[in-house]
This record gives C-alpha cells, structure tokens and sequence, in this order.
C-alpha cells in the first residue's frame, strides 16, 4: 500500500458560546471545511498556514486525539475512528516547545514511560533508548533532567519521544519553532535521515525555509481549506506560469514602461540597485523580452522563480498579525 | 497490567524528583497534634480512637484528592495528557497505577500518627482487632485509590481543579463521622455517611482500637470494598467519557 494518510471530505466544526452583557451567544466556527488529500509513503508533507487556518486542527484529528465532525481518515489503510487503537501504534508525534515531556523527569526516564505507553516491550525499549540517543546525538545527556536541556536538545528528545515506537508515519508540529538557526538546521537533517529509512512525515510548519527545503510537497492551508498541493519547486508556478526575468537597466538606454507592451508580460515590478523583474506568462513574452534587452544593450540578466514565502503571501495573503 | 506498573513507576519518580509533592504527608502530624492536644486539655487521661485516627483517615482523603489534582495539572501543565490521548496506553490504566501508589503511601499517615502519639503524648497506640485493623486498612487503600479515579474524572472535566480540592475535605470529614460520631448530626444527614468509604472505614479502624468487640465488622468491610469497587469502576468509565467528550467538542489539545 503506497497511501499512508487518506483523507476524504474531512471537516471539523467547533461549538462556541460566549456571554457578553448578560446575554449568552452560540456559534460554530469551521476549522477545517472538506478536505481531501492522501500522502505516500516516504513523502514529507508539509502543512503551511497562518494561524488558526487549521493546520493544527488536521494534525490533532490524524493522531486520533481530534474527532472529525464529518468524513474519513484512514492511517496506514485504518479509520481513525473505528481503528484508533492500531492507527496509534503505527504513528509518532513530535511537538515544538517545551510541552509533551516530564520537566522533571530526566531524559532517559521520560523515553522509558513513554516507551511504555506505545507498549514498546521493556526488552526492545532498553535497546532502542541508547540507539535513539546516540543518533539523537544526546547519549551524555540521558541522566539529565528534561527540563536543564536547551531548546534545540529538547526539540531532539522530542524526535526521539515520536521514535520510540519505530512509526510509520511521524507527524510534527511546528518542531523547530523557537530554535537557533544552527539546531534547527540539525534538526532538518536528522529529518531527512527519518525519511531515508522509508518513514512518512507530516509536518506543520511556518517556516518557509523549512517546508521548501525539507518537503517533497506543500499543502498552502487556509480558513479551513487547502488551498493548494504543490512541489514547493514548482508552486512558484501558482504565481507565473513561465518564468521571471530579472535584469539590471541602470546604465542602458532601455524604457521599462516599454515592457509592458510585450503581449505575455504581466507584471513589472523594481527591486532595488537599478534591477527590474518582470513577469511572464507566455515562451513567446519571454523570448520577446529576452531580444528587446540585448538589442537594449543590458548584459546583465538572470532568470528567478518565486520562493515559497512570495507563494504563501501572494495567494494566503499578508495579514499582519490578522488570524 | 504493564500500563499499571508504568503508572506506579512514574508516580514514584514524579515524587522523588518533585519532593514538594510529598508536603501533603506534612499534614497530618499537624492533625494528631491538634487533636490530641484538645483532647489533653480537656482533661482527658484515655484518648479515644477518634483522636488518633481522624488524621489518618483525613489524610487518606486528603492524598486522594492531592493526587487527582496533581495527575490532571500536571498533564495538562506538560502537555502529556494530549500525547497519553494518542498513544496505545490507557489512560485509566495509567491513573489506576498512580493513585494506587499513592493510596499506598497513606500507609504513611498512620506511621506518622504512631509517632507522633508516642513521642508527643506518651500514648502507645495498641491495636486489640488486629486482623480486622489489617483488613480496614488494605480495604481504606482501596476505597481511596477508587476516590481519587472519580476524583480525576471530575477534576479533568472541570477546569481549575486546585480551586476545588480544598473543599472537598470537611464536608465528607463531618458527613462521614470522621470527626465526630454521626450520631450528632441531625437524622436526615445521617444516610449520606453510608455511600462515604471514611465511615465505614472510621467503624473498623476506630473498632480495632478498642477493647469491645466491633460492630458489625464484616458489614463495614465488604461496604468499603464495594464503594472501593464500585468507584473505581465509576471513576474509570467516567474519564474514559470525558476524554472522549473532549475528543469529541476539541477541548483536548495538542499545543
């Protein structure tokens, strides 16, 4: 079976009241609104979004801690519903931050109950902790309380934590939030060591750098819906069909007003120390482009596709701190 | 049985990394003080067994309660309760091996009021129904560990459970006879001591201490055995139903 996590028309509604003025409201708020979409095994998903667009939302219900109000969700080929019991045998969970783990508790001692929670038998448990460790690269640290470590090796005992029951599927949110430039990057890479094994990731995130270098796929999440599922190498192609030329016209005798009368060019943008990018939705606009800055005399020109930061901004939005 | 022993394991090792949660057992001693002194200063030359054991049947409730306070704050405190939610363990299995390590460790309440009777007062506690004391004693655990399951179920169901706790202690004390023979209650309140374990466990224990034969010994243990059984039972349906309300209208989180 290629298909780890199925989700069809999935949606989760949350009650509300609130009482202002004496005077009591009831409502619902849509947190996730019809999704459908299936991962493969060995992908690294991403799930990218504002807040509260749900991202959280669809992880907490594929790790049977979340009912959905209407739909079906199969792990590994079980209903999260009806199978909960063997879908949470095969899936490990990785928090960011400091919750999830006994602050007092040293390491060693969290990673043996919650072995023992995932049914680990202690003989396979007392194997696994030190190998977890090692490769965690924690082993000098497993008498040392949870709560004395630093972030980026709480975020790694974390890892190990969602480990320990040798998952199928991990599912990780926002795992690198807080951490140092450098931690977060050792992170990425034991990561990407997990998905060399054949494991499938489902990862939240905000980070762009991460979901782009990290993710075979992206899913854009937004109020409830998503909207989009894409390569994050080719989700630039959300934005411009064809490509974007950027070229320095500080010391050539070239109009820029003059490129929008290419048919196919969409949209001409500055960017600062005399270079101009413009947008193109035709092969045709682009070699026409090309010609017109030669025979204009520009010799410096390079072609850029969008990151997925102008992808997330473009279609989720910049909304300040809006959620 | 190994989600039991989990639970006992990590119960004993939250206490001896967090020692402050073993303040409760500080408690009594206190108790046996003040109860023993009143009962010096009114000129009693031969304490009765109510002076001396109320505390330790208080501090059994005391601990019952503590300990469903502490396992509901701490995991929500650590984000745990979320993560136990998804694993393969039961939860209810879990709290099962928590409380019952604590209901144990009221074993140490009546140590404590031993010696403090001795050593404060010159009092040598002598125990004239041995076997029916033993029987009390092992039954109380067992009603207390059953107490603190609903206790949990309630306390997950209800945010704020600290606010809660100090009030559940008197109430049950003069309700139960702890303190006082229920005899001193109005008629009609004296029915609610019968679904209360502390009463029966008052009528064995206090009985034990005395040279007269108890009444009705084997009465009162099989009804502490039964609340014991049958508030387990209760305590463990009902978090089973409250995690899967909470599953259910998304009150259970991840972050």
């Amino acid at each position: 079976m290629s298909e780890v996590v199925e989700l069809e028309r999935v949606t989760r509604k949350y009650n509300y009241s609130t009482r202002a003025g004496g005077r009591g409201t009831k409502g619902e708020v849509i947190a996730l609104a019809d999704i459908s979409m299936t991962i493969s095994k060995g992908e690294i998903i991403g799930l990218l979004g504002p807040n509260g667009a749900g991202k959280t939302t669809l992880i907490k219900i594929i790790s049977t801690v979340l009912l959905p109000t209407s739909g079906s969700v199969k792990v590994l080929g079980f209903d999260i519903v009806r199978d909960a019991p063997r879908v949470r045998q095969r899936i490990g969970i990785v928090f960011g931050g400091e919750r999830g783990l006994y602050g007092r508790l040293t390491v060693r001692e969290n990673l043996e109950y919650w072995s023992a929670m995932y049914r680990v038998p202690r003989s396979e448990a007392c194997k696994r902790i030190p190998r977890l460790l090692e490769r965690i690269g924690l082993a000098s640290q497993e008498q040392t309380p949870f709560d004395r470590l630093s972030k980026g090796m709480k975020q790694r005992v974390h890892l190990a934590r969602g480990l320990l029951n040798d998952p199928e599927l991990v599912i990780m949110d926002e795992p690198t939030s807080g951490m140092d430039p450098v931690a977060a990057r050792e992170f990425r890479e034991l990561v990407r060591e997990l998905c060399l094994d054949g494991r499938t990731i489902l990862l939240a995130t905000h980070d762009m750098v991460e979901a782009e270098r990290l993710c075979n796929r992206v899913a854009l999440i937004d109020h409830g819906r998503i909207r989009g599922i894409e390569d994050p190498k080719s989700i630039g192609q959300w934005l411009t069909a064809y490509g974007r030329i950027e070229a320095c016209v500080d010391d050539c005798d070239v109009s820029v007003e003059g490129f929008s009368e290419i048919p196919g060019v969409s949209q001409i943008e500055m960017i600062g120390d005399g270079w101009v990018r413009i947008h193109t939705s035709s092969e045709e606009a682009t070699a026409s482009l090309m010609r017109l800055l030669v025979n204009s005399g520009v010799t410096s020109v390079r072609t850029s596709r969008p990151s997925l930061e102008e992808v997330y901004l473009q279609v989720i939005g910049d909304r300040g701190l809006t959620v | 049985m190994s989600d039991i022993l989990s639970g006992v394991v990590l119960q004993l090792r939250l206490f001896r990394r967090v020692p402050g949660n073993l303040l409760i057992f500080m408690t009594v001693p206190f108790f046996s003080l003040i109860f023993l002194s009143a009962a010096r200063s009114h000129g009693d030359h031969v304490v009765s067994p109510r002076e001396i054991l109320a505390p330790v049947l208080m501090g059994f409730w005391l601990v019952g309660c503590q300990i469903a306070e502490m396992v509901v704050s701490y995991e929500r405190a650590y984000g745990t309760l979320e993560i136990i939610v998804a694993a393969p363990a039961r939860f209810t299995w879990v709290v099962t091996g928590r409380v019952l390590t604590v209901a144990l460790l009221g074993i140490v309440t009546l140590l404590e009021v031993i010696v403090m009777s001795r050593v404060a007062f010159g009092i040598a506690v002598t125990v004239y129904h041995p076997t029916v004391f033993i029987l009390g004693l092992l039954a109380t655990i067992l009603a207390s560990a059953g107490t603190s399951t609903i206790m949990t179920a309630v306390f997950l169901a209800v945010r704020g459970a600290r606010r809660y706790v100090n009030t559940l202690g008197y109430p049950f004390y003069i309700l139960a006879g702890v303190l006082v023979p229920i005899t001193f209650l109005p008629s009609p309140l004296r029915p609610l001591a019968d679904p209360i374990y502390l009463y029966w466990s008052g009528n064995v224990l206090y009985g034990s201490l005395g040279r007269a034969s108890i009444r009705d010994p084997e009465l009162s243990l099989v009804m502490i055995v039964l609340l014991a059984c049958a508030s387990y039972a209760a305590g463990n349906l009902l978090i089973r139903k409250v995690i899967d309300r909470m599953r259910a209208s998304g009150e259970i989180g991840l972050g």
